[in-house]
Protein backbone atom coordinates (compact mmCIF):
# COMPACT_ATOMS: atom_id res chain seq x y z
CA UNK A 1 0.00 0.00 0.00
CA UNK A 2 1.37 3.38 -1.11
CA UNK A 3 0.47 6.39 0.89
CA UNK A 4 0.43 9.69 0.02
CA UNK A 5 1.91 12.24 1.34
CA UNK A 6 2.41 16.19 1.35
CA UNK A 7 5.90 17.02 0.67
CA UNK A 8 5.68 20.80 1.42
CA UNK A 9 6.64 20.23 5.07
CA UNK A 10 8.78 17.45 3.63
CA UNK A 11 12.15 19.02 1.63
CA UNK A 12 14.84 17.65 -0.88
CA UNK A 13 15.80 14.32 -0.01
CA UNK A 14 14.45 13.40 2.97
CA UNK A 15 10.93 13.95 1.25
CA UNK A 16 12.08 11.54 -1.50
CA UNK A 17 13.38 9.02 1.56
CA UNK A 18 10.01 9.26 3.23
CA UNK A 19 7.89 8.93 0.49
CA UNK A 20 9.98 5.92 -0.44
CA UNK A 21 9.60 4.38 3.51
CA UNK A 22 6.00 5.38 3.46
CA UNK A 23 5.45 2.97 0.60
CA UNK A 24 7.41 -0.04 1.71
CA UNK A 25 6.61 -0.17 5.02
CA UNK A 26 3.36 -2.55 5.74
CA UNK A 27 -0.48 -0.71 5.91
CA UNK A 28 -1.01 -0.24 9.60
CA UNK A 29 -3.90 -2.04 10.48
CA UNK A 30 -6.56 0.51 10.69
CA UNK A 31 -9.71 1.76 9.31
CA UNK A 32 -10.10 3.75 5.85
CA UNK A 33 -8.33 7.01 5.85
CA UNK A 34 -8.39 10.26 3.50
CA UNK A 35 -6.38 9.71 0.49
CA UNK A 36 -4.65 12.88 1.82
CA UNK A 37 -3.39 12.65 4.81
CA UNK A 38 -1.03 14.77 6.77
CA UNK A 39 -2.76 18.18 5.94
CA UNK A 40 -4.17 20.22 7.92
CA UNK A 41 -8.08 20.30 8.62
CA UNK A 42 -10.87 18.61 10.66
CA UNK A 43 -11.37 16.17 8.02
CA UNK A 44 -8.09 13.98 8.96
CA UNK A 45 -8.89 14.28 12.51
CA UNK A 46 -11.81 11.65 12.81
CA UNK A 47 -10.46 10.44 16.06
CA UNK A 48 -9.71 13.72 18.12
CA UNK A 49 -6.53 15.67 17.97
CA UNK A 50 -5.32 14.84 21.65
CA UNK A 51 -3.16 11.99 22.53
CA UNK A 52 -0.79 11.02 25.50
CA UNK A 53 1.24 8.08 25.94
CA UNK A 54 4.02 6.32 26.95
CA UNK A 55 4.91 2.27 27.95
CA UNK A 56 6.67 -0.52 26.14
CA UNK A 57 6.17 -2.53 22.91
CA UNK A 58 7.96 -5.95 22.24
CA UNK A 59 8.18 -6.40 18.56
CA UNK A 60 10.62 -9.24 17.33
CA UNK A 61 12.60 -6.46 16.49
CA UNK A 62 13.28 -6.22 20.08
CA UNK A 63 12.64 -4.40 23.17
CA UNK A 64 10.78 -0.29 22.86
CA UNK A 65 9.95 2.07 25.41
CA UNK A 66 8.85 5.25 24.76
CA UNK A 67 6.67 8.02 25.95
CA UNK A 68 4.96 11.28 24.20
CA UNK A 69 2.45 13.79 24.26
CA UNK A 70 0.86 15.00 20.81
CA UNK A 71 -1.94 18.12 20.83
CA UNK A 72 -2.70 19.05 17.08
CA UNK A 73 -5.78 21.13 18.21
CA UNK A 74 -4.79 23.79 16.18
CA UNK A 75 -3.37 21.75 13.63
CA UNK A 76 -6.78 19.76 13.26
CA UNK A 77 -9.20 23.33 13.48
CA UNK A 78 -7.14 25.35 10.49
CA UNK A 79 -5.33 25.03 7.10
CA UNK A 80 -2.41 26.67 9.00
CA UNK A 81 -2.11 25.27 12.52
CA UNK A 82 0.79 23.79 14.84
CA UNK A 83 1.23 20.90 16.15
CA UNK A 84 2.15 20.77 20.19
CA UNK A 85 4.23 18.21 21.58
CA UNK A 86 7.18 15.93 21.91
CA UNK A 87 7.94 12.34 21.43
CA UNK A 88 10.79 9.92 23.10
CA UNK A 89 11.81 6.42 22.44
CA UNK A 90 14.33 3.90 22.83
CA UNK A 91 15.06 0.90 21.06
CA UNK A 92 16.76 -1.49 23.88
CA UNK A 93 19.31 -3.70 21.70
CA UNK A 94 21.46 -0.84 20.37
CA UNK A 95 20.63 1.68 23.08
CA UNK A 96 18.76 4.30 20.08
CA UNK A 97 17.43 7.16 21.68
CA UNK A 98 15.11 8.72 19.30
CA UNK A 99 13.83 12.26 20.91
CA UNK A 100 11.60 14.44 18.85
CA UNK A 101 12.12 17.85 17.45
CA UNK A 102 9.46 18.95 16.75
CA UNK A 103 6.21 17.62 15.50
CA UNK A 104 4.81 18.75 11.74
CA UNK A 105 2.18 16.31 10.58
CA UNK A 106 -0.75 14.47 12.28
CA UNK A 107 -3.89 12.50 11.14
CA UNK A 108 -6.09 10.78 13.42
CA UNK A 109 -8.50 7.78 12.29
CA UNK A 110 -11.01 4.86 13.47
CA UNK A 111 -8.45 2.09 15.02
CA UNK A 112 -9.38 -1.69 13.12
CA UNK A 113 -9.92 -2.84 16.57
CA UNK A 114 -13.10 -2.28 18.68
CA UNK A 115 -12.59 -0.98 22.31
CA UNK A 116 -14.20 -3.18 24.42
CA UNK A 117 -15.80 -1.05 27.28
CA UNK A 118 -17.50 1.53 24.41
CA UNK A 119 -18.32 -1.19 22.02
CA UNK A 120 -16.91 1.91 19.50
CA UNK A 121 -13.88 1.80 17.27
CA UNK A 122 -10.43 2.29 19.27
CA UNK A 123 -8.59 5.57 18.05
CA UNK A 124 -5.16 6.45 16.03
CA UNK A 125 -3.10 9.08 15.80
CA UNK A 126 -0.62 8.97 13.43
CA UNK A 127 2.31 11.89 13.58
CA UNK A 128 5.75 12.74 12.23
CA UNK A 129 8.45 14.97 12.43
CA UNK A 130 11.93 15.87 13.02
CA UNK A 131 14.18 14.47 15.36
CA UNK A 132 17.63 13.69 16.86
CA UNK A 133 18.89 10.11 17.12
CA UNK A 134 22.21 8.33 18.39
CA UNK A 135 23.07 4.92 19.10
CA UNK A 136 24.47 4.09 22.53
CA UNK A 137 27.07 7.18 23.32
CA UNK A 138 27.60 7.90 19.98
CA UNK A 139 26.56 11.29 18.53
CA UNK A 140 23.67 12.69 17.85
CA UNK A 141 22.32 12.33 14.76
CA UNK A 142 20.14 15.69 13.37
CA UNK A 143 19.66 14.75 9.98
CA UNK A 144 16.02 12.43 11.05
CA UNK A 145 12.53 12.24 10.42
CA UNK A 146 10.43 10.25 12.63
CA UNK A 147 6.67 8.50 12.15
CA UNK A 148 4.80 6.83 14.82
CA UNK A 149 1.37 5.31 15.05
CA UNK A 150 -0.10 5.07 18.34
CA UNK A 151 -3.82 3.86 18.98
CA UNK A 152 -5.70 3.78 22.26
CA UNK A 153 -7.82 0.70 22.27
CA UNK A 154 -9.10 0.79 25.59
CA UNK A 155 -8.19 0.60 29.30
CA UNK A 156 -6.03 -0.17 30.79
CA UNK A 157 -3.77 -0.19 27.76
CA UNK A 158 -1.19 -3.44 28.70
CA UNK A 159 -3.88 -5.70 30.15
CA UNK A 160 -3.72 -8.48 31.03
CA UNK A 161 -0.41 -7.97 29.32
CA UNK A 162 -0.61 -7.38 25.82
CA UNK A 163 -2.72 -5.09 23.97
CA UNK A 164 -5.14 -4.00 23.26
CA UNK A 165 -3.29 -0.43 22.91
CA UNK A 166 -0.23 -0.21 20.34
CA UNK A 167 2.52 1.92 19.23
CA UNK A 168 4.89 1.94 16.21
CA UNK A 169 7.32 4.22 15.09
CA UNK A 170 9.72 4.33 11.48
CA UNK A 171 12.37 6.94 11.14
CA UNK A 172 13.67 8.40 7.63
CA UNK A 173 17.02 6.25 7.96
CA UNK A 174 14.78 3.09 6.93
CA UNK A 175 14.88 1.62 10.47
CA UNK A 176 11.15 0.37 11.62
CA UNK A 177 8.95 -0.72 14.08
CA UNK A 178 5.74 -1.86 13.43
CA UNK A 179 2.61 -1.16 15.18
CA UNK A 180 2.80 -3.41 17.96
CA UNK A 181 0.78 -4.54 21.38
CA UNK A 182 1.82 -2.55 24.29
CA UNK A 183 3.37 -5.14 26.95
CA UNK A 184 3.39 -2.22 29.44
CA UNK A 185 2.25 1.53 30.09
CA UNK A 186 -1.02 3.01 27.92
CA UNK A 187 -2.30 5.16 24.78
CA UNK A 188 -4.61 7.62 25.53
CA UNK A 189 -7.15 9.12 23.11
CA UNK A 190 -8.39 12.80 24.70
CA UNK A 191 -11.36 13.93 23.03
CA UNK A 192 -12.62 17.63 22.54
CA UNK A 193 -15.69 18.55 24.08
CA UNK B 1 -39.48 44.95 65.02
CA UNK B 2 -42.30 42.38 64.33
CA UNK B 3 -42.15 40.39 61.37
CA UNK B 4 -45.03 38.36 60.48
CA UNK B 5 -44.46 34.57 59.34
CA UNK B 6 -45.75 35.31 55.96
CA UNK B 7 -42.85 37.56 55.16
CA UNK B 8 -40.08 35.55 57.45
CA UNK B 9 -40.31 32.10 55.34
CA UNK B 10 -39.50 33.24 52.08
CA UNK B 11 -36.55 35.29 53.87
CA UNK B 12 -35.81 32.36 55.83
CA UNK B 13 -35.45 29.76 52.68
CA UNK B 14 -33.56 31.99 50.66
CA UNK B 15 -30.74 32.49 53.36
CA UNK B 16 -31.06 28.25 52.88
CA UNK B 17 -30.83 28.21 49.65
CA UNK B 18 -27.51 30.78 49.47
CA UNK B 19 -25.81 28.16 52.32
CA UNK B 20 -26.62 25.00 50.21
CA UNK B 21 -25.05 26.95 47.10
CA UNK B 22 -22.30 28.18 49.04
CA UNK B 23 -21.44 24.33 50.68
CA UNK B 24 -22.03 22.95 47.06
CA UNK B 25 -19.68 25.63 45.81
CA UNK B 26 -17.44 24.65 48.31
CA UNK B 27 -17.33 20.88 47.58
CA UNK B 28 -17.20 21.09 43.92
CA UNK B 29 -13.24 21.47 43.65
CA UNK B 30 -12.66 18.04 45.64
CA UNK B 31 -16.12 16.45 44.04
CA UNK B 32 -14.30 17.49 40.43
CA UNK B 33 -11.14 17.65 40.57
CA UNK B 34 -9.23 15.94 38.07
CA UNK B 35 -5.36 15.72 38.25
CA UNK B 36 -2.81 13.40 36.62
CA UNK B 37 0.95 13.11 37.74
CA UNK B 38 3.74 11.62 36.91
CA UNK B 39 7.86 11.11 37.33
CA UNK B 40 10.88 8.86 36.50
CA UNK B 41 13.96 8.79 37.20
CA UNK B 42 17.37 6.16 36.29
CA UNK B 43 18.86 6.20 39.16
CA UNK B 44 19.36 8.10 42.84
CA UNK B 45 22.10 7.63 45.33
CA UNK B 46 21.67 9.29 48.81
CA UNK B 47 24.57 8.82 51.45
CA UNK B 48 26.58 10.59 53.87
CA UNK B 49 28.43 12.19 51.17
CA UNK B 50 25.45 13.33 49.42
CA UNK B 51 22.43 12.97 46.57
CA UNK B 52 23.31 11.94 43.01
CA UNK B 53 20.20 11.85 40.98
CA UNK B 54 20.38 11.20 37.06
CA UNK B 55 17.40 10.75 34.06
CA UNK B 56 14.88 12.58 36.13
CA UNK B 57 11.89 13.37 34.28
CA UNK B 58 8.38 15.09 36.50
CA UNK B 59 5.31 15.82 34.48
CA UNK B 60 4.34 19.25 34.64
CA UNK B 61 0.93 20.78 35.72
CA UNK B 62 -2.05 18.92 33.02
CA UNK B 63 -5.20 21.09 32.13
CA UNK B 64 -8.34 19.57 31.09
CA UNK B 65 -7.42 21.29 28.03
CA UNK B 66 -3.82 20.04 26.92
CA UNK B 67 -2.00 16.90 27.80
CA UNK B 68 2.00 17.17 28.73
CA UNK B 69 5.17 15.04 28.67
CA UNK B 70 8.24 15.35 30.84
CA UNK B 71 11.93 13.14 30.01
CA UNK B 72 15.80 13.39 30.36
CA UNK B 73 18.44 11.00 29.39
CA UNK B 74 21.77 10.50 30.39
CA UNK B 75 24.73 8.59 29.15
CA UNK B 76 26.09 7.60 32.21
CA UNK B 77 26.06 7.75 35.87
CA UNK B 78 29.07 6.68 38.74
CA UNK B 79 29.18 6.99 42.70
CA UNK B 80 32.51 5.39 42.91
CA UNK B 81 32.16 2.88 45.19
CA UNK B 82 28.21 2.80 44.88
CA UNK B 83 26.75 2.57 41.88
CA UNK B 84 27.84 2.70 37.64
CA UNK B 85 25.68 2.75 34.94
CA UNK B 86 25.55 3.13 31.26
CA UNK B 87 22.60 4.78 30.00
CA UNK B 88 19.30 6.02 31.37
CA UNK B 89 15.95 7.43 30.97
CA UNK B 90 13.18 8.62 32.65
CA UNK B 91 9.65 9.79 30.46
CA UNK B 92 6.90 10.54 31.76
CA UNK B 93 3.40 11.95 30.00
CA UNK B 94 -0.13 12.65 30.81
CA UNK B 95 -3.51 13.86 29.72
CA UNK B 96 -7.25 14.59 30.85
CA UNK B 97 -10.48 14.16 28.53
CA UNK B 98 -13.00 11.16 29.46
CA UNK B 99 -10.23 9.79 31.56
CA UNK B 100 -7.41 11.25 33.28
CA UNK B 101 -3.88 8.70 32.36
CA UNK B 102 -0.66 9.35 33.31
CA UNK B 103 2.35 7.01 32.29
CA UNK B 104 5.49 7.08 33.15
CA UNK B 105 8.79 4.87 32.20
CA UNK B 106 12.39 4.75 33.37
CA UNK B 107 15.29 2.72 31.48
CA UNK B 108 19.00 1.76 32.30
CA UNK B 109 21.66 -0.19 31.32
CA UNK B 110 24.43 -2.50 32.14
CA UNK B 111 23.77 -1.67 36.21
CA UNK B 112 26.71 -2.21 39.17
CA UNK B 113 25.77 -1.62 42.32
CA UNK B 114 28.64 -1.92 45.00
CA UNK B 115 31.29 -2.93 43.35
CA UNK B 116 29.19 -5.93 41.87
CA UNK B 117 27.40 -6.70 44.78
CA UNK B 118 23.88 -6.43 41.88
CA UNK B 119 24.19 -6.27 38.57
CA UNK B 120 21.82 -6.13 35.43
CA UNK B 121 22.28 -5.87 31.73
CA UNK B 122 18.71 -3.56 31.94
CA UNK B 123 16.02 -2.29 33.71
CA UNK B 124 12.54 -1.20 32.51
CA UNK B 125 10.33 0.26 35.10
CA UNK B 126 7.06 1.32 33.51
CA UNK B 127 4.12 2.17 35.05
CA UNK B 128 0.70 3.94 34.31
CA UNK B 129 -2.91 5.05 36.06
CA UNK B 130 -6.11 5.68 34.44
CA UNK B 131 -9.47 7.11 36.02
CA UNK B 132 -12.56 7.79 34.42
CA UNK B 133 -14.16 8.69 37.65
CA UNK B 134 -16.05 5.42 38.47
CA UNK B 135 -12.72 3.10 38.74
CA UNK B 136 -9.58 4.15 38.61
CA UNK B 137 -6.77 1.65 38.22
CA UNK B 138 -2.67 1.37 37.94
CA UNK B 139 -0.02 -1.47 37.06
CA UNK B 140 3.12 -2.07 36.71
CA UNK B 141 2.81 -4.19 33.59
CA UNK B 142 6.20 -4.26 31.40
CA UNK B 143 8.49 -4.00 34.54
CA UNK B 144 11.62 -6.02 33.94
CA UNK B 145 14.58 -6.63 35.19
CA UNK B 146 17.29 -8.23 32.59
CA UNK B 147 19.59 -10.71 33.85
CA UNK B 148 19.81 -9.27 37.57
CA UNK B 149 22.41 -11.29 39.96
CA UNK B 150 22.24 -10.38 43.25
CA UNK B 151 24.69 -11.41 45.63
CA UNK B 152 25.94 -13.88 43.49
CA UNK B 153 22.91 -15.61 42.75
CA UNK B 154 21.11 -14.87 39.19
CA UNK B 155 17.61 -14.18 39.52
CA UNK B 156 16.96 -13.53 36.14
CA UNK B 157 17.92 -14.91 32.72
CA UNK B 158 17.47 -12.48 29.76
CA UNK B 159 14.75 -9.98 30.67
CA UNK B 160 12.71 -11.42 33.43
CA UNK B 161 10.31 -10.27 35.91
CA UNK B 162 10.55 -10.70 39.92
CA UNK B 163 8.04 -10.90 42.36
CA UNK B 164 6.97 -7.47 43.40
CA UNK B 165 8.35 -6.26 47.01
CA UNK B 166 10.99 -8.79 46.86
CA UNK B 167 13.32 -8.15 49.93
CA UNK B 168 16.84 -9.79 50.32
CA UNK B 169 19.08 -9.24 53.11
CA UNK B 170 22.49 -8.08 51.85
CA UNK B 171 25.50 -8.83 54.85
CA UNK B 172 27.18 -6.02 56.35
CA UNK B 173 25.79 -3.71 54.05
CA UNK B 174 21.60 -3.82 54.88
CA UNK B 175 18.86 -4.98 52.14
CA UNK B 176 17.57 -4.74 48.91
CA UNK B 177 13.68 -4.59 47.61
CA UNK B 178 13.47 -5.74 44.04
CA UNK B 179 10.48 -4.63 42.36
CA UNK B 180 9.42 -2.53 44.44
CA UNK B 181 5.66 -1.06 44.30
CA UNK B 182 4.12 1.19 46.14
CA UNK B 183 0.26 2.23 45.59
CA UNK B 184 -2.18 4.69 46.62
CA UNK B 185 -5.38 5.83 45.62
CA UNK B 186 -9.35 4.25 46.37
CA UNK B 187 -9.74 2.53 43.43
CA UNK B 188 -12.34 5.10 42.39
CA UNK B 189 -11.65 8.30 41.67
CA UNK B 190 -7.50 7.52 41.85
CA UNK B 191 -4.81 5.40 41.85
CA UNK B 192 -1.40 5.57 41.92
CA UNK B 193 1.57 3.89 41.68
CA UNK B 194 5.35 3.72 42.04
CA UNK B 195 7.90 1.04 41.41
CA UNK B 196 11.42 0.93 42.11
CA UNK B 197 12.69 -1.96 40.50
CA UNK B 198 16.09 -1.97 42.78
CA UNK B 199 15.79 -0.44 46.08
CA UNK B 200 19.05 -0.93 48.33
CA UNK B 201 18.70 0.88 51.86
CA UNK B 202 22.26 1.31 53.26
CA UNK B 203 22.33 0.24 56.89
CA UNK B 204 25.13 0.67 59.58
CA UNK B 205 26.27 -3.05 60.22
CA UNK B 206 26.05 -2.57 64.03
CA UNK B 207 23.27 -0.57 65.11
CA UNK B 208 21.27 -1.18 61.76
CA UNK B 209 20.48 2.33 61.45
CA UNK B 210 19.76 3.66 58.17
CA UNK B 211 22.77 5.18 56.14
CA UNK B 212 21.54 5.48 53.16
CA UNK B 213 19.71 4.18 49.80
CA UNK B 214 20.11 3.39 45.89
CA UNK B 215 17.39 3.44 43.96
CA UNK B 216 18.05 2.37 40.03
CA UNK B 217 14.84 2.40 37.84
CA UNK B 218 11.84 4.15 39.27
CA UNK B 219 8.66 5.49 37.80
CA UNK B 220 5.38 7.03 39.03
CA UNK B 221 2.40 7.25 37.94
CA UNK B 222 -0.88 9.06 39.51
CA UNK B 223 -4.40 9.73 37.81
CA UNK B 224 -7.48 11.65 39.75
CA UNK B 225 -11.03 11.85 37.88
Amino acid sequence: MCRQITRSFVPGLVAAALFAWGCDRPAAPAGPKPSLWFTPGPENCQAGPKFTGGGRIDPTEGKTTFGFNVNAQDWCSSARGTIKGQLQTVYHPTQTLVHSLGIDAFESYASGRINRKTGRPGQCAHFAGPARVKDGNGPWNYNVRFEATACDNGEPGSSPGRGPDQYGISLSDGRSLPLTDLTGGNIQAHPTH
Amino acid sequence: MRMSLFTIRPAWLGGTLWLLIGVTAALAPVAQAQSVSGRAYGAFVQSPLGTQQSAVAVLPAVTADDGAMADDAADAMSVPGTLTTEALTGTTSGGIGDAAAAQSVATVFNVNLLNGLITASSLTATVSSTSDGAQATSNALGSTLADLVVNGVPLTSGDGSIAPNTRMTLPGVGYVVLNEQLSSGDGVRTSGLTVNLIHVVLQNALTGIQTGEIIVGSASSNAAM
